[in-house]
């Protein structure tokens, strides 16, 4: 676990967790600035720096856990998502609000146009709104999505006031300067757990990157124990069990 | 009739022509000078509301336009800025007055008043008009009101003015689909009315004109007065001496004392002159008797 500095980079795979009462700001060298609302919890799922092609690229595709998110991109070929355990929001462009939590997800399109799609338990996509400017979609856990023409007063009281104006870019002052976040702790389960239960095309690489946690008994007694909910992590930690191939008996 | 009324009389009657004729004309150009001043606060102040919606136009609006998506704000609006800082002028001004007339507007607030809603049809009316003053009672004691005619002067206003589709959800959320729809382009729709105490204005006019008019009064008595005690003291005093004197000297006194002559003025020639006649008709009267 790092405590994190203003002005310090982000990488791909990166996970950012702020306070009840923290604001962050993530500006991405493509344009997109994302904001964070209090008590919110994001993975940086897929980054792409390069030029956009001839086709549409992805370039930035981001897991929201639970919390407030406020992107902004530049229009143009590139994709922006934004995916949340309810609902997927995809961009080429526009500014989107998004509150999310375990059970609900409400999206706000402030401008830009998008696609939002219903998200099952395996991360699949399905039943795709084309939302235009103004819209507000909201989806409950077992329920379907339903989208109103402007966004709900519960909503709008909610939203982060520093979500109510444009973002302002930063990223000019902190050019050329070099912050790194400070080393706090070896993570624990507990910090990560939730995000061992997201979709699990989400959450591909996940097993690797904690595996060296493995050595800590707790760690590992915690996953022995829900290994059936993270299938992944069977032979990381049965490696030999795994390893034998099958024999055939006649 | 003596010589000092003489003087008195003549003196107090063109000090008196003087104070009317002054009085007179002071008071009318103190008047044109007062109500110069009240339309210069005026047109001040018009300025001022022009500069402020001017200001809320391209700097507030502006930065204000992606929370207006979540709800309305009348701080981006031009007239709501330009009322609250006249409201914020009259907490120490109460007598001044500024509002946006208009015939249908968004906010109730703004709606033209019966004699606000005539200045705003006569300038539909007389599209060259470009102003209207005048005076009228108000609570405040008297004012003095300048209006100026407001066009839809831009496709731009028509986003909220139009129809009730067009315009932002979040104002119509706040006003209602009632009011504040249906303007065309070039319309005359709203009057600005600046309203302007005249009282103070008149009030100092006044308060100059009784000091000036009393300081004068009072410079002219005071040079009655000089005059008088010149008169007195250099003129009919040493004439009724002279006078006494020439009565003795008529009567066959020789023991006449003479006149003291000091200076060099006419009436110190006048003594020199007396008592060498005297002396003389002294001289000869003596010479007679022996």
């Amino acid at each position: 676990m790092l405590q994190g500095a203003e002005g310090m980079n982000v990488r791909q795979g990166d996970i950012i967790e702020n306070s009840e009462g923290g604001f962050v700001q993530l500006e991405f060298a493509n344009g997109a600035i994302v904001a964070l609302g209090p008590a919110s919890r994001l993975y940086v799922f897929q980054y792409a720096t390069g030029e956009a092609g001839s086709g549409q690229t992805v370039a930035l595709d981001l897991v929201m856990l639970n919390g407030w998110l406020k992107g902004e991109s530049t229009a143009g070929k590139r994709l922006y998502r934004y995916r949340s355990p309810m609902l997927v929001i995809t961009t080429t462009g526009g500014a989107v609000v998004v509150r999310s939590n375990q059970n609900a997800c409400d999206v706000f399109l402030e401008s830009g146009s998008a696609s939002i799609s219903e998200v099952n338990q395996s991360g699949n996509s399905r039943q795709t709104i084309a939302a235009k400017v103004g819209q507000f979609v909201s989806r409950q856990k077992g329920a379907d999505a339903t989208s109103l023409p402007r966004p709900s007063p519960a909503f709008r009281e909610a939203v982060p006031q520093q979500f109510r104006d444009t973002l302002p870019s930063r990223l000019a002052h902190f050019a050329g300067k070099s912050i790194e976040p400070k080393t706090e702790h070896p993570v624990s389960y507990e910090e990560i757990q939730q995000w061992l239960t997201i979709p699990s095309a989400w959450r591909r690489g996940f097993a690797e990157r904690f595996a060296p946690r493995l050595s800590d008994p707790a760690f590992r007694k915690q996953i022995e124990l829900h290994v059936d909910e993270y299938p992944e992590w069977e032979p990381i930690l049965h490696p030999k069990r795994n390893s034998e191939s099958p024999q055939v008996r006649n | 009739m003596k010589l000092l009324l003489k003087f008195n009389l003549v003196l107090f009657l063109v000090f008196a022509v003087g104070l009317v004729t002054t009085g007179f004309v002071c008071q009318r150009l103190l008047r044109q000078n007062a109500k110069a001043e009240i339309m210069e606060n005026a047109r001040i102040m018009m300025e001022a509301a022009i500069a402020v919606r001017t200001y809320t136009a391209t700097q507030i609006k502006p930065l204000l336009e992606t929370q207006m998506k979540y709800s309305f704000l009348p701080q981006s609006v031009p007239a709501y800025s330009a009322n609250a800082y006249f409201s914020q002028l009259q907490k120490a001004f109460p007598a001044y007055a500024y509002k946006e007339a208009t015939l249908n507007p968004t906010n109730p607030v703004n709606r033209a008043t019966d004699w606000e809603a005539d200045i705003v049809e006569e300038f539909r009316k007389s599209r060259d008009k470009t102003e209207i003053v005048g005076e009228r009672d108000t609570p405040n004691g008297r004012a003095l009101y300048m209006a100026r005619p407001m066009k839809v002067s831009s496709p731009a206003c028509l986003t909220c003015h139009d129809t009730v589709e067009g315009a932002p959800r979040t104002m119509v959320e706040r006003y209602g689909e009632a009011n504040g729809f249906g303007w065309k382009l070039n319309d005359i729709v709203t009057a600005q009315i600046v309203s302007v105490p005249t009282q103070l204005a008149t009030q100092r006019a006044t308060s100059v004109l009784r000091t000036f008019m009393i300081s004068l009064a009072v410079l002219f008595a005071a040079f009655i007065v000089a005059i008088n005690l010149l008169l007195i003291f250099f003129v009919i005093r040493p004439v009724n001496r002279l006078s006494t004197m020439a009565s003795s000297v008529s009567l066959g006194k020789s023991d006449i004392t003479e006149f003291p002559v000091a200076g060099k003025d006419e009436i110190a020639e006048l003594s020199h002159s007396f008592n060498r006649m005297g002396r003389s008709l002294v001289e000869a009267m003596k010479l007679l008797r022996t």
